[in-house]
């Protein structure tokens, strides 16, 4: 049986051609469109990426917009966005940033006019903090409860985890929509071989959660049979993207015996 | 309880009448299936009788003495039987004349069939080149006019511009509902055991509703050929079907199948431990069951049982995605006959779709979707006087839909579960307007309920002008359908979750004027047909849904137009055995609110363009055949991005590239086509006979894609995003071997 089975076999990829392969499509003319993120953090300034989508069948590149005129208005407050290029350590690239920190208040208005007289705005309102009570990783989940009871149910939990030599390794980030006050978080890898775990919860707006439900369907829609495509869910007038307040608490775990 | 006593007291009046005649039953004497169609006459008396569509014959009360009845049909030999006079029920077992190219030609000597209705046999398909040697009636539709395929990967049948989920698929008379495998070389049913399929594009009769785009009404065998057992092997799956007499008047049929695709892919990944593109697994299997008595006092009956199981499992996703999916079903038809010319048929089954999901990725889900319906259908046809035909009945459909669903990080299940009631009363009346013009009219009346309560009104009309052997014909349709189809996926892969029309959605509608005309004689058939649909409250899926949240509100709904021509040319006496081309030209537009900015668009199926050929050549005096067939068709709209972005995320670098989707459909797949080319031997051995059919799908290896996706590929100093088609079926083999044993 085995025999016929490798029999067949061999004669299938003999005779198989190429199932993958390039093909010229009629694609619909499109440009590329402004693309903005900003996340707005308490206490840190308020950093601006403006760019551009990159239109298929052509070059791939970071099209970074320069020359814009971009301010966030919180009430009487005005932060202006100076225009100049940042990279991070961890390689976040930004290229607006307020001189000012990002001081609590009630919403902040984003207002940006670019070198090409295209105006986009956007507002977001801002959100409560939430403290971490507890936090435990047993098996693939991690429980997390909080000690205060916020307005908003959306969050973002961010796992950083570290090495025996400290470095970082990876990290994980989830966007939940939970109406309790404890939840769990389904972890996809194991921690066997990591000895210390940061875990950051971030309190978000539901606009930023529904931008990065949208941007996973949209990633898990290309070439993929079994995701439907998704639009990108922005709250940026006449371009992609978000802006948003969100709020964060860390703590960190040292995982012991068979973790 | 009312319905039932109606059908006791039916019965009872019948066996009152039974007394009155003799009734008697036509069977193939290999097959033992019932030939319509067989001339039965007494040259004493000069009577004659006709068998209906089951066989059955009906004779006036006989003298006192002994009596020859002849049995005369145009593809069987004569038969003659001494009926004595005591006897009220004959059964004759009747020989197939020798096939020979004279009967085939005068075989196909029928009255020309109009382009809205189409009927398939296995036999018919026994020599094509079909799905690696597999025959599939329900793959077979694909290549009739009208019914497009949308890719190799695609399994559901496109008619007449409507989505899959608009058919209503029934064997023996119990509804399938999302019967396709996905291996979609794989036949849907074990053709083995199949007698013939009907498929209703147009001119619906007026029992059937409850579907907007055609009616599929598969028929199994009550017997298989004169073989004990007959069996097949592919390079899909391994067939056993064998039948046999419970009693002189009860038959029994049993098929099953199996499939081995799991096993070369365990080897392939096995071979390749290092592939990162491992093959998945995918396994199925079903078995068929089916006990019928033969025509005792005007009454013949059946037992059919089916199930079949797959499983689909993504090692690439180790563990993380698993899909089983069963389908069963238990029905029993009972045919009675009220007289020579009224026939009551009675219907009564369980169906069951069961998904099993177990998707365990971030956005993932664990699922299931239990879909349980209950059937009672009563159906009676008379003709009044000679030429007037009446029908009427009565249909029950529930449907118990119960969806439970569970995120990774959750324990306990949401559940959400539903049922509906339909109940649809017809009548319809058919008499001649003059010697040449039939005209007949009906009503389907359906009183649906499901949270809230519709009543929907499903008038047909039909006009049909014969002039010698060429026929026109018109017809207006009007149907309801009230179950919809939620995308767990983005393709049309037999996952659907169905739910009722009610509270949450409006009962779909479909409204259709159809004329078609079709000439045929001894060398040549043709047919034109034309049709224009008018969709209401029709499904597309929301935006910004995930597929796997089995949720009920993931539908929204629209309108739409369909309209096409389709053409069909076929030769007879020439140098092929057959030799058929048909063509049909057709476009969908759908308009929705929330898609596309409530711009008109043209739907995933609306393929433009369907062309098919094909022929089969008898070679070595009927010992071998050739037979080749080639389809195209156009491209169908498919989501494709707009542009890319290189999304960063709110905390670390994990910068990646997103695709930017815009409008919904807005681009052509590349058309496909594909020649397939086999040559069948026919055996004749002592214990039986077999058939070894040899040949290649995909002759000239076109690449033909089921998806089209993008891949970011590196100049020599930039990054460029190329659209990159994945293809299912490359150039195979087509092996196959069919026995039967005697």
């Amino acid at each position: 049986m085995k025999l016929i089975a490798y029999t067949i076999l061999v004669i299938f990829l003999f005779t198989s051609c190429q199932l993958e392969d390039e093909i010229n499509l009629d694609l619909p003319q499109s440009k590329g469109v402004y693309m903005v993120e900003c996340y707005l953090i308490p206490g840190q300034p308020a950093r601006l990426s403006l760019y551009k989508t990159n239109p298929l069948n052509e070059k791939m590149a970071l099209e970074l917009e320069w020359k814009a005129q971009a301010s966030i208005t919180n009430g009487e407050k005005e932060y202006r966005l100076l225009n100049m290029l940042n990279v991070t350590d961890e390689g976040y690239i930004y290229n607006y940033i307020s001189e000012d920190t990002i001081t609590a208040g009630a919403g902040y208005a984003l207002t940006i006019v670019t070198q090409e007289k295209d105006t986009l705005r956007s507002y977001t309102s801002s959100v409560s903090a939430a403290k971490m009570d507890t936090v435990a990783i047993s098996g693939n989940t991690l429980s997390l409860s909080i000690n205060n009871e916020p307005a908003e149910s959306y969050y973002m939990v961010v796992l950083r985890k570290y090495n025996n030599t400290g470095f970082k390794v990876k990290s994980h980030l989830f966007a939940l929509n939970s109406q309790s006050k404890s939840f769990p978080v389904y972890l996809k890898d194991n921690f066997q071989d990591y000895t210390k775990v940061s875990v950051s919860l971030y309190c978000i707006t539901k606009e930023n959660y529904d931008f990065q439900q949208s941007i996973d369907q949209a990633e898990g829609a290309g070439g993929n049979i079994f995701n439907v495509p998704a639009q990108i869910k922005s709250n940026v007038e006449n371009s992609i993207g978000i802006f948003t307040y969100c709020t964060v608490d860390e703590q960190e775990i040292i995982m012991i015996g068979s973790y | 309880m009312r319905t039932i006593q109606l059908i006791s007291l039916l019965l009872l009046f019948s066996v009152h009448l039974a007394a009155q005649q003799i009734s008697g039953l036509a069977l193939d004497k290999e097959s033992k299936e019932p030939v319509e169609g067989v001339t039965i006459f007494d040259h004493q008396r000069s009577f004659t009788a006709i068998t209906n569509n089951q066989g059955n014959f009906y004779l006036p009360v006989l003298p006192s003495d002994s009596i020859e009845i002849f049995f005369q049909h145009i593809s069987y030999k004569t038969t003659s039987k001494v009926i004595k006079p005591k006897e009220k029920t004959i059964i004759v077992f009747i020989e197939k004349k020798t096939l020979e190219l004279e009967e085939l030609i005068v075989e196909s000597e029928q009255e020309p069939e109009s382009l809205n209705r189409i009927k398939l046999t296995p036999e018919g398909f026994k020599s094509l080149p079909q799905n690696l040697g597999e025959t599939d009636l329900l793959s077979g539709l694909k290549s009739q006019t009208g019914i497009a395929q949308a890719g190799d990967l695609n399994a559901g049948l496109f008619v007449r511009g409507s989505t899959h989920s608009q058919n209503y698929i029934e064997l023996d008379g119990a509804p399938v509902y999302n019967p396709h495998h996905m291996l979609p070389m794989a036949s849907v049913f074990n053709d083995l055991i199949i007698k013939d399929l009907n498929i209703e594009k147009a001119g619906f009769n007026v029992a059937r509703d409850g579907a907007l785009s055609s009616f599929i009404s598969l028929s199994g065998k009550s017997a298989i050929d004169s073989a004990r057992v007959i069996g097949s092997i592919s390079l899909i799956s391994t067939k056993l079907a064998a039948g046999g007499e419970l009693s002189p008047h009860l038959r029994w049929l049993l098929g099953g199948r199996t499939t081995y695709y799991n096993h070369f892919a365990n080897i392939y990944n096995r071979l390749s431990k290092d592939n990162r593109n491992p093959l998945p697994g995918y396994r199925f299997e079903d078995l068929n069951l089916k006990i019928t008595s033969d025509f005792i006092n005007r009454i013949s009956a059946s037992l059919s049982a089916f199930v079949s199981a797959d499983h689909y499992n993504d090692p690439k996703m180790k563990d993380l995605f698993d899909i089983q999916w069963q389908n069963k079903f238990v029905s029993a038809n009972i045919d009675y006959h009220v007289s020579d010319k009224s026939t009551f048929k009675s219907t009564i089954g369980v169906s069951q779709y069961l998904l099993d999901i177990d998707n365990v990725s971030d956005s993932g889900a664990k699922g299931e979707n239990l879909f349980n319906s209950f059937i009672f259908k009563n159906d009676y046809r008379s003709y009044l006087g000679n030429n007037i035909f009446f029908q009427t009945g009565i249909s029950y459909f529930r449907h118990q839909f119960d969806l439970s669903r569970k995120s990774n990080s959750e324990n306990d299940p949401d559940r959400d579960s539903k049922s509906s009631d339909r109940l649809s009363v017809y009548t319809a009346l058919e008499f001649p307007l003059t010697s040449s013009i039939n005209f007949s009219s009906g009503l389907n009346i359906n009183g649906f309920r499901s949270g809230k309560t519709l009543l929907k009104l499903s008038p047909r009309v039909n006009l049909s002008w014969r002039m010698g052997n060429f026929v026109q014909y018109i017809s207006y349709d009007k149907a309801h359908q009230f179950l919809h189809t939620l995308p767990l996926i983005n393709y049309n892969l037999p996952f659907s979750l169905w739910r009722p029309s009610g509270t949450e959605y409006q009962p779909q509608s479909l409204d259709q004027l159809s004329y078609s005309a079709t000439f045929s004689n001894t060398a040549l058939s043709a047919g034109i047909g034309l049709y224009k649909r008018w969709l209401k409250n029709i499904n597309d899926y929301k935006e910004g849904i995930n597929p796997y949240n089995i949720a009920s509100d993931q539908l929204i709904s629209g309108n739409g137009k369909s309209y096409g021509i389709e053409c069909e040319f076929g030769l007879k006496r020439t140098w092929f055995e057959s030799f058929t081309v048909s063509y049909a030209l057709s476009e969908v537009k759908h308009q929705f609110q929330d898609i596309n900015k409530g711009m008109t668009f043209h739907p995933p199926f609306d393929i433009r363009h369907q062309l098919n050929v094909s022929f089969i050549k008898s070679l070595k005096k009927g010992k071998a055949d050739v037979s080749v067939s080639w389809y195209y068709n156009s491209g169908e709209p498919y989501t494709y991005p707009e542009s890319i972005v290189y999304y960063q995320g709110p905390t670390d670098a994990s910068s990646k590239p997103i695709p930017v989707y815009g409008d919904r459909y807005n681009i052509n797949m590349p058309a496909r086509h594909r020649l397939d080319a086999a040559i069948s031997f026919y055996f004749n051995h002592n214990w039986g006979n077999s058939t070894l059919k040899l040949g290649v799908s995909n002759v000239y290896n076109q690449a033909n894609p089921y998806l089209v996706t993008f891949e970011i590929e590196k100049e020599e100093d930039y990054h460029k995003i190329v659209p990159v088609q994945r293809s299912l079926i490359p150039l195979m083999p087509i092996l196959s071997y069919e026995f039967q044993i005697k």
